[in-house]
């Protein structure tokens, strides 16, 4: 078999951690127009879970296949995938780092050019997915906490992207950034919001793309959550939750000093400490 | 020396296990159906197709040796590979399935491999090599008659195609086909959708909407998705008049839209059944020309519902009063 071709940069994040934002960003700075993106045609990446396109490679249905099966192919998806493009595909993936029932890592290393892994503190991610999936904070806590967190889990009906292991929000960010071994970059989420030119231009560095900084800071400003807010509020935006109001929602850090009960905060530090603080997210007293 | 005898020994010399002496015994019969306007002679015995009697075979379905790679190969895929007239597919745990000149389908399937899952594949995509083999044009979708004339709804797997028909079946319409629509003719220029598997394939969630019995066959036994079996059209079905691309978004209401111009062709080739085959079984060409005498001859639509959960039956009546009225 030839060698294949390392043609992949996963843009990896836990829900609602800021990887739309990323995207949008990265559509502006490849726009050759000085406006802000279509939000709602961002052609220049695509999802790990998009089952047309694990179809289209397959040459059969995977809705006819278990979760499983289509775990156990999909390495060859996204070399077939990596294969046929002539530059750079950027993948945005939620899951976590996995290997399939056949001991195979789901995103292979050999077509893997590298990894942007956007972290946020998950005090903050609790009130944002709730909002995202219209659940309880409670029964957010529970996903990030649980090892066995699916995406599209259900088995009695069709989604249209396949089932994706998601994990606990620590076992994640380990498995990324630790077990991988694949060439990894972190952003934090806090830091795209108070450093965005430090953040973005760090993140196109490792990337090895070459824009003048004029053209980093235009594609921040296009991504900026009051462009985004209004262009949501006008137009819409096809990947807000069927149950929530809005995507782009607030866009702040540390709402959870606000929003989150005492005993909420400790339920999500007891699970995460360690990631918590290697990555600064724990107040002086934890 | 006796052709089923000698198939027999070629067979149990392939594998010796229970499971594949029971389907070279199975197979000493001949089981004959109708489907796509095709008829087919089959040692595997399919309860998923219409029966038919005293036929000429268009189609044989057999068991035999299928080799691990095609000798040549023009293009391949992950689970397939392609060259002129020759079509090979292999799902691990299953089997390998070799379609040739648009008449013969072989099976070799595995040792563990359930009957269900090796029917899966035949009826799926060596079915759907062995259309393309054949020049015919094999639409993505199912399709839908009120009698007068035919629609078929199209788009991406898990926007509800199935799904719809169900709800449009409890209507009073009727289901020419589901998942795989081939298009025939009835008259100079009048195209049709010929009769497909007269079965809706249908998840749990769907099935639970619509009050429909849970004692029906599972598609695979390890899927929550079943066969609703359907009733055949004895008469020739009606002509074809629309295409629908279904999509859904996270909004609260239907939409549609009349797609025009080049954009029908465009959206009638995309969604043409297993469309990756094509191009490596070199059938580009015809593939074309059928698009291009289809396209001028139907209306085409874009209909937009809102996301999951999916209401089945509102969804219908949507369908009902808008689009097949139009």
């Amino acid at each position: 078999m030839p060698e294949a071709k390392k043609n992949i940069v996963w843009l990896v994040s836990y829900p609602k951690s800021g990887n739309t934002w990323f995207r949008i960003f990265l559509s502006n700075l490849f726009s050759d127009s000085p406006q802000p993106v279509n939000i709602n045609d961002l052609t220049e990446t695509t999802i790990s879970s998009n089952r047309s396109i694990i179809d289209s490679y397959l040459g059969m249905h995977s809705s006819e296949l278990t979760a499983e099966e289509i775990d156990k192919l999909r390495p060859n998806v996204f070399r077939s995938f990596s294969d046929e493009k002539e530059e750079t595909a950027y993948v945005k993936t939620h899951e976590a780092w996995t290997l399939n029932s056949g001991k195979k890592p789901i995103f292979p290393k050999e077509i893997t050019k590298g990894v942007l892994y956007i972290i946020r503190n998950p005090l903050d991610i609790a009130i944002s997915y709730s909002y995202h999936n219209n659940d309880s904070i409670d029964e957010t806590i529970t996903i990030l906490n649980d090892d066995s967190s699916r995406l599209c889990e259900k088995k009695d009906k069709l989604n249209l992207q396949t089932q994706q292991i998601l994990t606990s929000w620590s076992d994640h960010v380990s498995s990324w950034i630790d077990d991988s071994k694949l060439p990894v970059h972190i952003i934090r989420y806090e830091d795209m919001l108070d450093h965005p030119l430090d953040s973005f231009k760090n993140a196109i560095d490792f990337l090895n793309l070459e824009y003048e900084e004029s053209e980093i800071i235009n594609a921040i400003n296009n991504s900026s959550f009051d462009t985004l807010k209004e262009v949501e509020a006008s137009d819409g935006f096809k990947e807000r939750g069927i149950h929530s109001e809005a995507f782009f929602r607030k866009g702040k850090s540390n709402e959870w000093e606000s929003e989150l009960l005492e005993t909420q905060i400790n339920e999500i530090v007891k699970h995460h400490h360690k990631i918590m603080k290697r990555f600064g997210y724990l107040r002086k007293s934890e | 020396m006796d052709q089923k005898i000698s198939f027999y020994s070629l067979l149990c010399s392939i594998q010796h296990d229970r499971f594949v002496i029971y389907l070279c015994q199975k197979s000493l019969n001949k089981y004959y159906y109708k489907v796509y306007g095709l008829n087919i002679c089959s040692e595997l015995e399919l309860p998923e197709l219409t029966p038919a009697q005293n036929i000429k075979a268009d189609v044989t379905i057999g068991f035999g040796k299928v080799p691990e790679h095609l000798p040549e190969v023009r293009g391949s895929g992950i689970l397939f590979e392609a060259a002129l007239n020759d079509f090979l597919f292999k799902f691990e745990g299953i089997g390998r399935y070799r379609v040739q000149y648009g008449k013969r389908i072989t099976i070799q399937p595995e040792r563990e491999a359930l009957p269900a899952d090796i029917r899966l594949v035949l009826l799926g995509s060596s079915i759907g090599a062995l259309l393309h083999q054949r020049g015919m044009l094999a639409i993505h979708g199912s399709a839908i008659t009120d009698g007068k004339q035919t629609t078929i709804l199209s788009g991406q797997s898990g926007v509800g195609k199935s799904s719809l028909a169900a709800g449009l079946l409890e209507l009073g319409y009727s289901v020419i086909a589901d998942d795989i629509s081939v298009i025939g003719q009835n008259g100079k220029r009048h195209f049709m959708v010929e009769n497909g598997i007269p079965h809706l394939k249908l998840w749990k969630d769907v099935l639970a909407h619509l009050n429909q019995a849970d004692d029906l066959t599972k598609v695979r036994p390890k899927l929550e998705k079943y066969r609703k079996p359907i009733p055949v059209l004895e008469e020739e079905t009606p002509s074809l008049s629309k295409i629908v691309i279904l999509s859904s978004s996270n909004t609260t209401d239907f939409s549609y839209s009349e797609i025009l111009g080049r954009d029908k062709f465009h959206l009638l080739r995309n969604n043409t059944y297993r469309l990756q085959f094509i191009d490596k079984m070199n059938q580009t060409e015809a593939h074309f020309r059928n698009l291009s005498q289809l396209v001028n001859s139907i209306q085409m639509f874009h209909v937009d519902r809102p996301g999951n959960p999916l209401n089945v039956l509102e969804f219908a009546k949507y369908m009902s009063e808008i689009i097949f009225k139009t």
